[in-house]
């Protein structure tokens, strides 16, 4: 009850402010500019950062104080002048990234509606906290898939092919995160079906 | 049972307190729950009753649980 007295009128326009605020800015930064960067009207982005085997080096890394400059295993793949084909596997990881944060930003807000409201314990938030774990999963899974397949068709049958690793790194702080919305909303769920029990007892 | 399936409990609470020349006001008080409780189950809005309510009403009221609630509209 004091909790929910201290989220004021005031406090729920500035979450959804800010929950808005993020899916604009990710639809906009990183989807929509890349997108238009593929297209034609913007600068298209023309290098990915990729895993290596590590046979390359850093030239002149200068020694100082002791310590050493490595960098054997990541490098930056530029293309100097890339096709709409290299764009859109350049950008694409990215876009679908942005958009699926988007989307899971655009539900959050959607559920921080109906906290304004007065009532979050209904039953399209459970379906809500699943999707918001659906979105995040796919963010932590799919994405790092694409970025592999996407990387894979950009140096495939090049002379920099076998020195690129295309290993597929799934981000597990991710998949942990989509774990717990899961378990979140099937408690979530449970509470608001309790909820509805108890609700016109007398 | 999904719960937003509807129930077939019938509340008589309006009958008996006609009978009884009772208003909802001063069952409410003898009971010890508030009219716009008593409102909600006189007009079949509730969804259920507490044991300890219904035996309140039925001590009030002079009555069996059988009188108050029935199966089927």
């Amino acid at each position: 009850m004091q909790i929910a007295r201290q989220w004021t009128r005031f406090d729920h326009h500035v979450l959804e402010g800010l929950l808005g605020l993020g899916v604009l800015l990710a639809g906009v930064f990183g989807a929509l500019v890349p997108l238009l960067g593929v297209t034609g009207p913007l600068p298209a982005a023309d290098t990915r950062m990729v895993d290596i085997d590590g046979r390359a080096q850093v030239p002149g890394s200068p020694a100082s104080g002791g310590m050493v400059l490595r960098g054997t295993h990541h490098a930056e793949l530029a293309l100097s002048d890339p096709d709409f084909g290299e764009r859109l596997l350049l950008a694409g990881p990215g876009i679908v990234r942005s958009l699926l944060i988007a989307w899971v930003l655009y539900t959050l807000m959607r559920m921080a509606q109906t906290l304004r409201q007065g009532d979050v314990f209904v039953p399209a938030n459970t379906r809500r906290l699943g999707r918001v774990a659906a979105g995040v999963l796919l963010v932590g899974t799919a994405v790092p898939l694409l970025d592999t397949l996407t990387t894979d068709g950009l140096v495939g049958g090049t002379p920099l092919d076998p020195a690129v690793r295309d290993v597929y790194a799934p981000s597990l702080g991710a998949v942990l995160l989509a774990l717990l919305v899961f378990a979140a909303a099937g408690a979530f769920g449970h509470g608001t079906r309790l909820r509805a029990d108890t609700e016109g007892l007398v | 049972m999904p719960p937003e399936e509807p129930h077939e409990i019938a509340v008589h609470l309006d009958r008996l307190l006609a009978e009884r020349g009772m208003t909802l006001a001063e069952l409410a008080e003898r009971v010890g729950v508030t009219v716009v409780n008593l409102s909600i189950l006189k007009n079949d809005r509730a969804k259920a009753i507490r044991f300890t309510t219904l035996s309140a009403i039925c001590r009030a009221l002079d009555c069996q649980p059988g009188d108050l609630l029935t199966y089927g509209k």
